[in-house]
């Protein structure tokens, strides 16, 4: 009898210890959630919070998935593409998408879809050692991560792509926000936007300056923005040179070429076409195009740079296709899309018909034109040295007028072949630089830059 | 890997639980097996060294004793002499490679600085040396075996893995408690079982530490950093306030990382000896040196203040050996001038507080007045935490250079840097600033309960269920948020692993 009393003691015991346990892990999932509420910004989060919840809400099995950065979810229409296709497209793309996040997307897709072709998108400054943005890595891969259904391959993911530093923070996304956690502004800006209908049903819009951005749900934002004519003077200090292809991205490009042969999955690799300033601003951009074809031809498989492209296949460098430097608006992307579904699904394999060799094969091959001025380095005077950005700069001659926002239009040299421009460092205005080519001086053109 | 790092997190439950999955006898070698993992994990090869002091002092052990028997056998009655030259040889062995590792760059320093002198070519080292992290503790512990082990107090162990985990045991291998063979060798003979009350006990004490850690040490790291990393910027009041914050953090960090070791034991079923029992209530600095790092300051007082002849000598002798027993602990805590400094200051407070003595003994019968009085208690705290926190400012200082800008600094009399917000542009903001000083009176609310006896983890278990829950719930929340980890802070190593 006391034996028995005993043992129903003891599972008493453990049975309270159980449900202690048990009481104390569902307050703290609780608290938890209460503080991701309150402070997990929803709004930087919207984006890629509303592409994966579509994605694992699509009905239909994913045909064609494209994989890549915002390049991908601005620049390509699946719409277009299920129409002219009558296949099912998705973009599977999130803001600033590393080769790594491309993976294991590609394998969270290839879970529940019969996928048969996936194209993805290699952006240089993501796929380069030290890029531009390599400080946003951790945030871009928490857009994926904060998003992924649980299972062995979001494990995987963060175990092999997340520093331990950072796994707390990956777990528990509220603590990513600890420095506003007095912030009341902050708390009620969120709380605003999470009790909202948009947020609740994984829709919305975002609003600019210039247009907005409405989210569809097949991985597409359609954007009415134009990019502003006036703003093509670009400063930066990236260098093509100096950033090799990092060693990541090496092995996740491989790791999707075997994976993609393993499950006989059709591949391509391409790169989005970026507004001309940019690219010229970046410097020796063959030097990467070289990189990625090297890598990739032992496997045999594609890279398709858009950036290389010929003109006939393929026309929008002007401005008014573009909703920054970078990104294209619905226009563009009409065209783009179009382009893309003649390249990929027509032609299926690269062509020299479609494409240059080189960048610089293409700027030689273009008509002379200007698009702005890029940064080139400061000077010892306090001024900075800027250059045009003409795709045929040393057959093209010049006359550029200057008129700083505090003084009078200065004429700083009069059809001359020199491209460099010298300004004051904390000066604004306008520069307006006429230009012709030589050898055909009767066509002039102008084009004004807001510097 | 550090406690307050994600791999403890994943490695310490792996570790329990598959301690106690496996059968009684065999769990010493699996706990030995984890905490050379553990120890590896900061660099492999300096498993080595910790090998080499757990061989040397083992097989020394075990001749002591065999000396010791063969001679009780032959009746020798000479019992000083029983096993001498093991004892020294392996003390000079161990603390050849203690002085290599943590003294070499020290005495090279000392002899160019003798060599510029006399105008002579300085000696280059053609190698750097990296101080292996705990050697100063598990040096100190291997010797504290050896000497018990000489005088007879304790048997020499036998089983090698055994006395291999005595030594290498991962909760207080690299920073403490240095343990006495007689409180944890003796405890890893008994056969432990699971126990939820360890469990929770060692849990809470384990988040009380980390709060210490991440909380408060951490987060008046970067006041403190700020001001001492460049006290040209930051004089008078600031260097005042950052040397407050440092007592704070020094305290927090050392308190803590010996928490969680107790904590981390106690789950396994170990006690570890309590290292601090609210040393900044003392009224004196012998008490201060009582509540202090009780394991080393122990140590100090068994193994080399008693052998100096403590105070059976005389008390100028005693005076002495209370300077050399300081100046040593200065000189363990770091191989820099600075560190001597300190120790030879707080031995000078001591010595100075027993020249007072007769003089205060003769006022208190001409001025009587009652010591239990609040103001006097005030007083002496208030008293004793300045000449603590004074002593620290060399501590923290570390270098010659630093404490020569600290001291030239120090006297301005910027007293309105109080009032004008700029203490919250030292790297913490205003809430943040707030926040720590509320945490360091919490601190202060459970080191006055423990002066006044409480065990305030019993008191905690005592409680109602919800109250437990809870407070372990408040506690992780309170680390989680204002803890000092992840993307916005380097995780900080504790300060006491460099010694």
């Amino acid at each position: 009898m006391n034996k028995r009393k005993q043992l129903s003691d003891s599972v008493k015991t453990v049975g309270k210890r159980i449900i202690m346990f048990n009481l104390m892990v569902v307050v703290i999932g609780l608290i938890c959630t209460f503080l991701n509420f309150l402070y997990v910004d929803g709004g930087a989060n919207t984006w890629p919070r509303v592409v994966m919840h579509n994605f694992y809400e699509q009905d239909k099995n994913i045909d064609t998935l494209f994989l890549g950065s915002s390049h991908v979810f601005w620049n390509i229409n699946p719409y277009i593409l299920d129409e002219l296709t009558g296949e099912n497209n998705f973009n599977l793309a999130t803001n600033g998408q590393r080769v790594s996040a491309s993976y294991y997307l590609l394998r969270e897709a290839d879970k529940v879809n019969d996928i048969k072709q996936v194209f993805v998108e290699l952006y240089y400054d993501f796929a380069v050692e030290d890029g531009e943005n390599a400080h946003t890595e951790c945030i871009t891969q928490w857009y994926c991560l904060d998003n992924m259904k649980w299972s062995a391959n979001k494990i995987r993911y963060m175990y092999n792509v997340i520093e331990q530093t950072q796994y707390l923070e990956t777990l528990l996304p509220f603590m990513r926000y600890r420095s506003k956690l007095f912030d009341n502004e902050h708390i009620q800006k969120q709380i605003r936007v999470k009790l909202t209908n948009d947020y609740k049903e994984y829709k919305g819009e975002e609003k600019h300056e210039r247009g907005k951005i409405s989210y569809t749900d097949k991985g597409y934002t359609y954007s009415d923005i134009y990019a502003d004519e006036w703003q093509c003077a670009l400063k930066t200090e990236f260098r093509m040179e100096d950033h090799p292809l990092s060693e990541e991205s090496k092995l996740y490009i491989k790791k999707i070429i075997e994976y993609c042969a393993d499950n006989n999955i059709r591949l391509a690799f391409f790169s989005a076409p970026l507004y001309e300033l940019q690219m010229m601003a970046l410097g020796d951009y063959d030097l990467y195009v070289k990189q990625i074809k090297e890598l990739l031809a032992p496997y045999n498989i594609d890279y398709f740079d858009f950036n290389l492209v010929k003109e006939e296949y393929l026309s929008i460098d002007d401005i008014k296709y573009f909703a920054d430097y970078e990104h294209l608006n619905s226009d563009g992307a009409e065209i783009f899309t179009n382009c893309i579904n003649k390249i990929f699904f027509d032609e299926m394999v690269y062509s020299e018909e479609y494409f240059h060799d080189t960048y610089t094969d293409k700027l030689q091959k273009s008509t002379g034109k200007v698009f702005g001025i890029y940064y080139i380095e400061d000077l010892e005077n306090g001024k900075e040295k800027w250059v045009v950005a003409s795709n045929r700069r040393d057959e093209m001659q010049y006359r550029i007028y200057m008129t700083p926002d505090s003084g009078e239009t200065v004429m700083l040299q009069d059809f001359n072949s020199n491209p460099y421009i010298e300004i004051d460092k904390n000066e604004n205005g306008i520069l307006s630089i006429v230009y012709r080519t030589v050898g055909d001086e009767e066509r002039i053109s102008t084009k004004e830059v807001y510097y | 890997m550090i406690f307050n790092s994600f791999e403890f997190l994943i490695f310490f439950p792996i570790v329990v639980m598959i301690n106690f999955i496996l059968p009684q006898k065999i769990r010493y070698i699996w706990l030995l097996l984890a905490s050379w993992y553990f120890y590896m994990s900061w660099n492999p090869v300096y498993i080595i060294l910790l090998l080499t002091s757990t061989t040397v002092t083992y097989i020394a052990g075990l001749c002591i004793e065999y000396d010791r028997r063969k001679k009780q056998k032959d009746s020798i009655r000479e019992k000083r002499r029983i096993g001498k030259k093991y004892l020294v040889i392996s003390l000079i062995i161990l603390l050849g490679i203690l002085g290599f590792f943590k003294y070499f760059d020290f005495i090279l320093n000392g002899l160019n600085m003798i060599l510029s002198i006399f105008r002579a070519e300085a000696i280059k080292s053609s190698f750097s040396i990296v101080l292996p992290v705990g050697i100063s503790f598990y040096t100190l512990q291997s010797i504290g075996y050896l000497i018990d082990v000489y005088r007879g107090d304790i048997y020499a162990e036998k089983n090698f893995l055994r006395y291999a985990l005595f030594v290498s045991f991962f909760p207080q291998l690299v920073a403490g408690p240095i343990e006495r063979s007689k409180n944890l060798l003796v405890q890893l003979y008994k056969p432990q079982r699971f126990s939820w009350d360890n469990c929770a006990r060692g849990i809470l004490l384990m988040l009380y530490g980390f709060f210490l850690k991440v909380v408060i040490a951490d987060k008046a790291a970067i006041i403190v950093n700020t001001v001492y990393e460049n006290p040209m910027q930051y004089p008078g009041f600031y260097i005042a306030i950052a040397t407050f914050f440092f007592a704070m953090q020094i305290y927090c960090d050392f308190y803590g990382y010996s928490t969680i070791a107790r904590g981390a034991a106690l789950v396994f079923g170990i006690k570890l000896m309590s290292n601090f029992e609210a040393p900044y209530f003392s009224r004196g600095i012998k008490e201060f040196w009582r509540r202090w790092h009780i394991s080393l300051s122990g140590w100090f007082m068994d193994y080399l203040y008693i052998p100096l002849g403590g105070n059976r000598k005389g008390w100028l002798r005693q005076q002495g050996n209370l300077m050399t027993v300081f100046a040593v602990s200065g000189l363990w805590h770091g191989a820099s001038i600075a560190f001597v400094i300190w120790g030879v200051l707080n031995g000078a407070y001591q010595v100075v507080g027993n020249i007072c003595k007769k003089i205060k003994e003769k006022m208190d019968k001409l001025l009587p007045q009652n010591t239990e009085s609040i103001s006097v208690r005030i007083r002496q705290r208030v008293t004793t935490f300045l000449l603590v926190g004074f002593a620290w400012m060399f501590f923290r200082a570390g270098t010659w250079e630093v404490l020569q800008d600290v001291w030239s600094n120090l006297f301005h009399f910027n007293w309105y840097v109080l009032l004008d917000g700029s203490i919250y542009e030292l790297g913490v903001t205003e809430e943040f600033f707030r926040m720590l000083l509320f945490f360091i009176v919490i601190l202060f609310a459970v080191d006055y309960k423990k002066y006044k006896g409480c065990d305030v983890v019993e008191a905690f278990m005592r409680q109602e269920w919800w109250f437990r829950l809870v407070g372990y719930v408040l506690l992780l929340f309170v680390i989680i948020l204002f803890g000092c980890y992840g993307v916005e802070y380097d995780t900080s190593q504790f300060i006491y692993f460099q010694f």
